[in-house]
Protein backbone atom coordinates (compact mmCIF):
# COMPACT_ATOMS: atom_id res chain seq x y z
CA UNK A 1 0.00 0.00 0.00
CA UNK A 2 1.26 3.41 -0.74
CA UNK A 3 1.20 6.37 1.14
CA UNK A 4 -1.01 8.28 -0.98
CA UNK A 5 -3.76 5.20 -0.90
CA UNK A 6 -3.13 5.20 2.83
CA UNK A 7 -3.92 9.02 3.30
CA UNK A 8 -7.30 8.38 0.69
CA UNK A 9 -8.11 6.07 3.12
CA UNK A 10 -7.44 7.81 6.34
CA UNK A 11 -9.32 11.10 4.55
CA UNK A 12 -12.27 9.31 2.99
CA UNK A 13 -13.70 12.38 1.77
CA UNK A 14 -13.20 15.05 -0.96
CA UNK A 15 -13.91 17.63 1.66
CA UNK A 16 -10.85 16.07 3.85
CA UNK A 17 -8.63 16.10 0.78
CA UNK A 18 -9.46 19.63 0.44
CA UNK A 19 -8.44 20.38 3.90
CA UNK A 20 -6.02 18.40 3.91
CA UNK A 21 -4.31 20.35 0.53
CA UNK A 22 -4.90 23.34 2.27
CA UNK A 23 -2.37 22.58 4.90
CA UNK A 24 0.19 21.26 2.31
CA UNK A 25 -0.20 24.42 0.60
CA UNK A 26 0.87 26.03 3.70
CA UNK A 27 3.54 23.51 4.94
CA UNK A 28 5.20 24.66 1.20
CA UNK A 29 4.79 28.63 1.35
CA UNK A 30 6.81 28.13 4.82
CA UNK A 31 9.21 25.46 3.82
CA UNK A 32 12.07 27.47 2.51
CA UNK A 33 11.86 30.26 5.23
CA UNK A 34 15.27 31.15 6.42
CA UNK A 35 14.39 31.01 9.61
CA UNK A 36 12.51 27.97 9.14
CA UNK A 37 12.21 25.04 12.36
CA UNK A 38 13.28 21.09 10.85
CA UNK A 39 10.95 19.75 8.44
CA UNK A 40 9.48 17.41 11.42
CA UNK A 41 8.38 19.80 13.19
CA UNK A 42 6.85 21.91 10.45
CA UNK A 43 5.08 19.00 9.83
CA UNK A 44 3.76 18.70 13.55
CA UNK A 45 2.60 22.43 13.06
CA UNK A 46 0.24 21.38 10.41
CA UNK A 47 -0.52 17.43 10.61
CA UNK A 48 -1.24 15.16 13.48
CA UNK A 49 -0.16 12.24 14.43
CA UNK A 50 -2.27 10.41 11.82
CA UNK A 51 -1.05 11.83 9.31
CA UNK A 52 2.66 13.05 9.63
CA UNK A 53 4.21 9.57 9.67
CA UNK A 54 3.08 8.83 6.24
CA UNK A 55 4.16 12.07 4.96
CA UNK A 56 7.55 11.74 6.64
CA UNK A 57 7.48 8.62 5.19
CA UNK A 58 7.49 9.85 1.54
CA UNK A 59 10.26 12.31 2.21
CA UNK A 60 13.49 10.19 2.14
CA UNK A 61 15.98 13.71 2.40
CA UNK A 62 14.44 15.77 5.69
CA UNK A 63 17.38 18.06 4.84
CA UNK A 64 17.00 18.38 1.09
CA UNK A 65 14.21 21.23 1.00
CA UNK A 66 14.06 20.96 -2.80
CA UNK A 67 12.94 17.18 -2.32
CA UNK A 68 10.89 17.82 0.00
CA UNK A 69 8.99 20.68 -2.32
CA UNK A 70 9.19 18.58 -5.17
CA UNK A 71 7.46 15.09 -3.41
CA UNK A 72 4.71 17.57 -1.39
CA UNK A 73 3.38 19.17 -5.10
CA UNK A 74 3.13 15.64 -6.42
CA UNK A 75 1.02 14.41 -3.56
CA UNK A 76 -0.99 17.55 -3.94
CA UNK A 77 -1.54 16.35 -7.64
CA UNK A 78 -2.34 12.90 -6.82
CA UNK A 79 -4.90 13.97 -4.05
CA UNK A 80 -6.15 16.16 -6.29
CA UNK A 81 -6.48 13.40 -9.35
CA UNK A 82 -7.83 10.93 -6.50
CA UNK A 83 -10.95 9.10 -8.52
CA UNK A 84 -14.37 9.84 -6.49
CA UNK A 85 -17.41 8.27 -5.77
CA UNK A 86 -20.40 10.73 -5.61
CA UNK A 87 -22.80 9.76 -3.25
CA UNK A 88 -26.61 11.54 -2.92
CA UNK A 89 -28.27 10.93 0.47
CA UNK A 90 -31.12 12.16 2.59
CA UNK A 91 -29.19 13.15 5.26
CA UNK A 92 -25.92 14.96 6.88
CA UNK A 93 -23.30 12.21 6.98
CA UNK A 94 -21.44 11.61 10.43
CA UNK A 95 -17.76 10.37 10.96
CA UNK A 96 -19.28 6.92 12.04
CA UNK A 97 -21.41 6.56 8.66
CA UNK A 98 -18.19 7.29 6.59
CA UNK A 99 -16.37 5.00 7.98
CA UNK A 100 -17.94 2.73 7.87
CA UNK A 101 -19.85 3.19 4.14
CA UNK A 102 -16.18 3.60 3.33
CA UNK A 103 -15.05 0.07 4.68
CA UNK A 104 -18.47 -1.55 2.95
CA UNK A 105 -17.02 -0.19 -0.27
CA UNK A 106 -13.36 -0.74 -0.07
CA UNK A 107 -14.40 -4.16 -0.16
CA UNK A 108 -15.72 -3.99 -3.73
CA UNK A 109 -13.02 -1.38 -4.98
CA UNK A 110 -9.73 -2.11 -5.45
CA UNK A 111 -8.98 1.77 -6.62
CA UNK A 112 -8.10 3.71 -4.36
CA UNK A 113 -10.99 6.74 -3.81
CA UNK A 114 -13.04 9.15 -1.71
CA UNK A 115 -16.29 9.75 -1.25
CA UNK A 116 -18.24 13.50 -2.47
CA UNK A 117 -21.35 13.62 -0.81
CA UNK A 118 -24.40 15.39 -1.66
CA UNK A 119 -27.65 15.93 0.29
CA UNK A 120 -30.89 15.86 -1.53
CA UNK A 121 -33.74 15.09 0.63
CA UNK A 122 -36.28 14.35 -2.43
CA UNK A 123 -34.77 10.98 -2.26
CA UNK A 124 -36.81 10.27 0.80
CA UNK A 125 -34.86 7.29 1.27
CA UNK A 126 -31.82 5.12 0.30
CA UNK A 127 -28.96 6.89 -1.70
CA UNK A 128 -28.22 7.72 -5.38
CA UNK A 129 -24.04 6.56 -6.10
CA UNK A 130 -22.12 7.01 -9.54
CA UNK A 131 -18.93 6.26 -9.89
CA UNK A 132 -16.76 5.97 -13.17
CA UNK A 133 -19.46 7.07 -14.86
CA UNK A 134 -22.31 4.70 -14.20
CA UNK A 135 -25.41 5.70 -11.69
CA UNK A 136 -26.30 3.77 -9.58
CA UNK A 137 -29.83 5.01 -8.26
CA UNK A 138 -31.05 3.04 -5.41
CA UNK A 139 -33.26 6.06 -3.79
CA UNK A 140 -37.12 5.64 -3.18
CA UNK A 141 -37.58 9.48 -4.80
CA UNK A 142 -35.55 7.97 -8.25
CA UNK A 143 -37.52 5.03 -8.58
CA UNK A 144 -41.26 7.34 -8.06
CA UNK A 145 -40.60 9.39 -10.62
CA UNK A 146 -39.16 5.86 -12.43
CA UNK A 147 -42.32 4.62 -11.68
CA UNK A 148 -44.93 7.61 -12.40
CA UNK A 149 -43.11 8.24 -16.22
CA UNK A 150 -43.66 4.89 -17.24
CA UNK A 151 -47.29 5.33 -16.45
CA UNK B 1 -130.23 110.68 -114.56
CA UNK B 2 -131.61 109.65 -111.51
CA UNK B 3 -129.97 108.81 -108.80
CA UNK B 4 -130.44 104.84 -109.17
CA UNK B 5 -128.65 105.67 -112.67
CA UNK B 6 -125.56 107.80 -111.25
CA UNK B 7 -124.90 104.99 -108.64
CA UNK B 8 -124.95 101.96 -111.07
CA UNK B 9 -122.70 103.87 -113.57
CA UNK B 10 -120.31 105.68 -111.15
CA UNK B 11 -119.97 103.52 -107.66
CA UNK B 12 -120.85 100.28 -108.79
CA UNK B 13 -117.06 99.69 -110.17
CA UNK B 14 -115.44 100.86 -107.47
CA UNK B 15 -117.57 99.03 -105.22
CA UNK B 16 -116.00 95.60 -107.01
CA UNK B 17 -112.64 96.82 -107.16
CA UNK B 18 -112.84 97.92 -103.27
CA UNK B 19 -114.16 94.10 -102.40
CA UNK B 20 -111.84 92.31 -105.20
CA UNK B 21 -108.91 93.94 -103.86
CA UNK B 22 -109.77 92.86 -99.99
CA UNK B 23 -110.16 89.72 -101.33
CA UNK B 24 -106.88 89.89 -102.82
CA UNK B 25 -105.22 91.21 -99.45
CA UNK B 26 -106.60 88.96 -97.05
CA UNK B 27 -105.92 85.65 -99.50
CA UNK B 28 -102.14 87.19 -99.81
CA UNK B 29 -102.50 87.69 -96.01
CA UNK B 30 -103.57 83.87 -95.97
CA UNK B 31 -101.33 82.54 -98.18
CA UNK B 32 -98.16 83.98 -96.28
CA UNK B 33 -99.46 83.18 -93.29
CA UNK B 34 -99.89 79.60 -94.45
CA UNK B 35 -96.26 79.86 -95.93
CA UNK B 36 -95.02 80.58 -92.67
CA UNK B 37 -97.00 78.63 -90.88
CA UNK B 38 -95.91 75.41 -93.19
CA UNK B 39 -92.63 76.59 -92.85
CA UNK B 40 -92.62 76.80 -88.53
CA UNK B 41 -94.21 73.24 -88.82
CA UNK B 42 -91.93 71.82 -90.74
CA UNK B 43 -88.92 73.03 -89.06
CA UNK B 44 -90.81 72.06 -85.92
CA UNK B 45 -91.81 68.51 -87.72
CA UNK B 46 -88.28 67.97 -88.93
CA UNK B 47 -86.46 68.25 -85.14
CA UNK B 48 -88.86 65.92 -83.03
CA UNK B 49 -87.96 62.59 -84.29
CA UNK B 50 -84.51 63.20 -83.70
CA UNK B 51 -85.59 64.61 -80.17
CA UNK B 52 -87.64 61.57 -79.37
CA UNK B 53 -84.75 59.14 -80.37
CA UNK B 54 -82.51 60.60 -77.90
CA UNK B 55 -85.08 60.98 -75.08
CA UNK B 56 -85.62 57.17 -75.79
CA UNK B 57 -82.45 55.84 -75.99
CA UNK B 58 -81.50 58.10 -72.69
CA UNK B 59 -84.61 55.90 -71.09
CA UNK B 60 -83.12 52.42 -72.47
CA UNK B 61 -79.95 53.06 -71.04
CA UNK B 62 -81.23 54.55 -67.74
CA UNK B 63 -83.41 51.09 -68.10
CA UNK B 64 -79.89 48.87 -68.25
CA UNK B 65 -77.95 51.12 -65.56
CA UNK B 66 -81.11 50.06 -63.37
CA UNK B 67 -81.00 46.59 -64.14
CA UNK B 68 -77.51 46.21 -64.05
CA UNK B 69 -77.56 47.60 -60.19
CA UNK B 70 -80.41 45.08 -59.33
CA UNK B 71 -78.30 41.94 -61.02
CA UNK B 72 -75.64 43.08 -58.45
CA UNK B 73 -77.52 43.66 -55.38
CA UNK B 74 -79.32 40.72 -55.99
CA UNK B 75 -75.71 38.69 -56.40
CA UNK B 76 -73.99 40.28 -53.23
CA UNK B 77 -77.35 39.47 -51.28
CA UNK B 78 -77.06 36.28 -52.33
CA UNK B 79 -73.08 36.09 -51.54
CA UNK B 80 -74.02 36.90 -48.23
CA UNK B 81 -76.97 34.49 -47.80
CA UNK B 82 -73.84 31.76 -48.35
CA UNK B 83 -71.63 33.24 -46.04
CA UNK B 84 -74.22 33.40 -43.49
CA UNK B 85 -75.62 29.62 -44.11
CA UNK B 86 -71.71 28.66 -43.45
CA UNK B 87 -71.80 26.53 -40.67
CA UNK B 88 -69.15 27.81 -38.49
CA UNK B 89 -68.33 30.04 -34.94
CA UNK B 90 -65.99 32.40 -36.48
CA UNK B 91 -67.40 35.98 -36.34
CA UNK B 92 -63.94 37.15 -37.70
CA UNK B 93 -64.12 35.04 -40.39
CA UNK B 94 -67.63 36.23 -41.28
CA UNK B 95 -66.87 39.67 -40.38
CA UNK B 96 -64.04 39.68 -43.28
CA UNK B 97 -65.72 37.72 -45.83
CA UNK B 98 -68.82 39.87 -45.03
CA UNK B 99 -66.39 43.32 -45.72
CA UNK B 100 -64.65 41.76 -48.98
CA UNK B 101 -68.01 40.84 -50.31
CA UNK B 102 -69.60 44.46 -49.74
CA UNK B 103 -66.46 46.09 -51.16
CA UNK B 104 -66.17 44.27 -54.14
CA UNK B 105 -70.06 44.93 -54.50
CA UNK B 106 -69.12 48.87 -53.89
CA UNK B 107 -66.23 48.19 -56.58
CA UNK B 108 -68.62 46.68 -59.11
CA UNK B 109 -71.50 49.07 -58.69
CA UNK B 110 -68.62 52.20 -58.73
CA UNK B 111 -67.44 50.82 -62.16
CA UNK B 112 -70.92 50.41 -63.16
CA UNK B 113 -71.91 53.50 -62.68
CA UNK B 114 -68.43 55.37 -64.25
CA UNK B 115 -69.23 53.33 -67.36
CA UNK B 116 -72.80 54.38 -67.81
CA UNK B 117 -71.55 58.31 -67.38
CA UNK B 118 -69.09 57.32 -69.37
CA UNK B 119 -71.56 55.91 -72.55
CA UNK B 120 -73.86 58.61 -71.54
CA UNK B 121 -71.70 61.43 -72.41
CA UNK B 122 -70.55 59.32 -75.26
CA UNK B 123 -74.13 59.31 -76.35
CA UNK B 124 -74.79 63.05 -75.89
CA UNK B 125 -71.43 63.99 -77.78
CA UNK B 126 -72.52 61.80 -81.19
CA UNK B 127 -75.62 63.63 -81.30
CA UNK B 128 -74.21 67.06 -80.75
CA UNK B 129 -71.71 66.23 -83.45
CA UNK B 130 -74.41 64.38 -86.00
CA UNK B 131 -77.47 67.06 -85.58
CA UNK B 132 -78.25 65.61 -88.65
CA UNK B 133 -78.60 62.02 -87.79
CA UNK B 134 -80.99 60.12 -88.92
CA UNK B 135 -83.72 58.90 -86.62
CA UNK B 136 -82.90 55.58 -87.47
CA UNK B 137 -79.31 56.00 -86.58
CA UNK B 138 -80.32 57.60 -83.14
CA UNK B 139 -82.21 54.37 -82.56
CA UNK B 140 -79.61 52.15 -83.75
CA UNK B 141 -77.00 53.92 -81.15
CA UNK B 142 -79.11 53.62 -78.52
CA UNK B 143 -79.98 49.98 -79.44
CA UNK B 144 -75.48 49.53 -79.38
CA UNK B 145 -75.56 51.14 -76.03
CA UNK B 146 -78.23 49.04 -74.62
CA UNK B 147 -76.45 45.95 -75.73
CA UNK B 148 -72.68 47.14 -73.97
CA UNK B 149 -74.59 48.10 -71.05
CA UNK B 150 -75.93 44.76 -70.74
CA UNK B 151 -73.09 43.11 -71.47
CA UNK B 152 -70.99 44.98 -69.20
CA UNK B 153 -73.41 44.06 -66.67
CA UNK B 154 -73.21 40.07 -67.47
CA UNK B 155 -69.37 40.88 -67.46
CA UNK B 156 -69.50 42.13 -63.75
CA UNK B 157 -71.78 40.02 -62.86
CA UNK B 158 -69.18 36.99 -63.65
CA UNK B 159 -66.49 38.81 -62.20
CA UNK B 160 -68.98 38.65 -58.79
CA UNK B 161 -70.14 35.18 -59.60
CA UNK B 162 -65.92 34.10 -59.81
CA UNK B 163 -65.46 36.32 -57.08
CA UNK B 164 -67.47 34.44 -54.92
CA UNK B 165 -66.75 31.36 -56.06
CA UNK B 166 -63.17 32.00 -55.27
CA UNK B 167 -64.32 33.66 -51.56
CA UNK B 168 -66.06 30.28 -50.36
CA UNK B 169 -62.52 28.35 -51.36
CA UNK B 170 -60.86 30.47 -49.82
CA UNK B 171 -63.66 30.89 -46.72
CA UNK B 172 -63.14 26.91 -46.60
CA UNK B 173 -59.59 27.06 -46.92
CA UNK B 174 -59.00 29.17 -44.08
CA UNK B 175 -61.44 27.55 -41.99
CA UNK B 176 -59.55 24.51 -42.45
CA UNK B 177 -56.31 25.64 -41.63
CA UNK B 178 -57.89 27.38 -38.34
CA UNK B 179 -59.15 24.34 -37.27
CA UNK B 180 -55.92 22.50 -37.89
CA UNK B 181 -53.87 25.32 -35.89
CA UNK B 182 -56.47 25.17 -33.23
CA UNK B 183 -56.27 21.16 -33.22
CA UNK B 184 -52.54 21.70 -33.21
CA UNK B 185 -52.47 24.47 -30.13
CA UNK B 186 -54.82 21.90 -28.55
CA UNK B 187 -52.97 18.92 -29.25
CA UNK B 188 -49.74 21.17 -27.40
CA UNK B 189 -51.91 22.13 -24.54
CA UNK B 190 -53.13 18.66 -23.82
CA UNK B 191 -49.04 17.79 -23.60
CA UNK B 192 -48.19 20.73 -21.85
CA UNK B 193 -51.13 20.75 -19.65
CA UNK B 194 -49.98 16.24 -18.94
CA UNK B 195 -46.48 17.28 -18.47
CA UNK B 196 -47.39 19.65 -15.69
CA UNK B 197 -50.00 17.48 -14.24
CA UNK B 198 -47.10 14.80 -14.10
CA UNK B 199 -44.25 17.10 -12.72
CA UNK B 200 -47.25 18.07 -10.36
CA UNK B 201 -48.36 14.65 -9.16
CA UNK B 202 -44.32 13.47 -8.90
CA UNK B 203 -43.87 16.61 -6.79
CA UNK B 204 -47.08 16.24 -4.77
CA UNK B 205 -46.21 12.50 -4.04
CA UNK B 206 -42.35 13.15 -3.14
CA UNK B 207 -43.14 15.38 -1.02
CA UNK B 208 -45.88 13.57 0.67
CA UNK B 209 -43.31 10.29 0.59
CA UNK B 210 -40.51 13.19 2.10
CA UNK B 211 -42.97 14.35 4.76
CA UNK B 212 -44.52 10.43 5.69
CA UNK B 213 -41.31 8.29 5.04
CA UNK B 214 -38.31 10.71 5.21
CA UNK B 215 -39.35 12.47 8.26
CA UNK B 216 -40.90 9.52 9.74
CA UNK B 217 -37.69 7.07 9.57
CA UNK B 218 -35.10 7.68 12.23
CA UNK B 219 -31.18 8.91 10.46
CA UNK B 220 -30.32 5.24 12.03
CA UNK B 221 -32.63 3.64 9.79
CA UNK B 222 -31.72 5.85 7.23
CA UNK B 223 -28.50 4.13 7.16
CA UNK B 224 -28.87 0.90 7.46
CA UNK B 225 -30.89 1.38 4.12
CA UNK B 226 -27.75 2.97 2.72
CA UNK B 227 -25.75 0.40 4.09
CA UNK B 228 -27.08 -2.34 2.60
CA UNK B 229 -27.29 -0.63 -0.46
CA UNK B 230 -23.48 -0.31 -0.93
CA UNK B 231 -23.43 -3.81 0.47
CA UNK B 232 -25.50 -5.03 -2.67
CA UNK B 233 -24.50 -2.56 -5.70
CA UNK B 234 -22.01 -4.47 -7.78
CA UNK B 235 -19.42 -1.25 -9.03
CA UNK B 236 -18.17 -2.00 -12.40
CA UNK B 237 -14.22 -0.67 -12.37
CA UNK B 238 -13.51 0.44 -15.68
CA UNK B 239 -9.69 1.70 -14.47
CA UNK B 240 -7.38 -0.32 -12.60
Amino acid sequence: MTATVALLQLLKTDQNVEYFVVHLTYLLSELFHTDAPPFEKQLGNYFDAAFAPLLMSLITDPTNKEHINSTLLHLKDELKRSPKIQVTLTFVPDADFISKAYALVSKKISNPFVFEFKIDPNLVCGANIAYEGIMYNRSYGSALKDYVYKL
Amino acid sequence: MSAQDIFNVQLLPLLLFVLSFSAFILLTVFWVFTIILGNKQSRVGGLRPTEDSYAAALKTMDEARITSLEIISKAHAKANNIISLATHDDATLNKEYTQRLSKLANYQLHSLKEFTSDFTQEYKDTVKTEADLAAASIHEVSGDLKNKLVSEAGRLMSMLGEDLLNSKDNYDNALKEAFNVARADIEVYKKGKLHDIDTRIIDIVSRAAVEVIGKAMPISEHKEVVYKILEDIKFQELSK
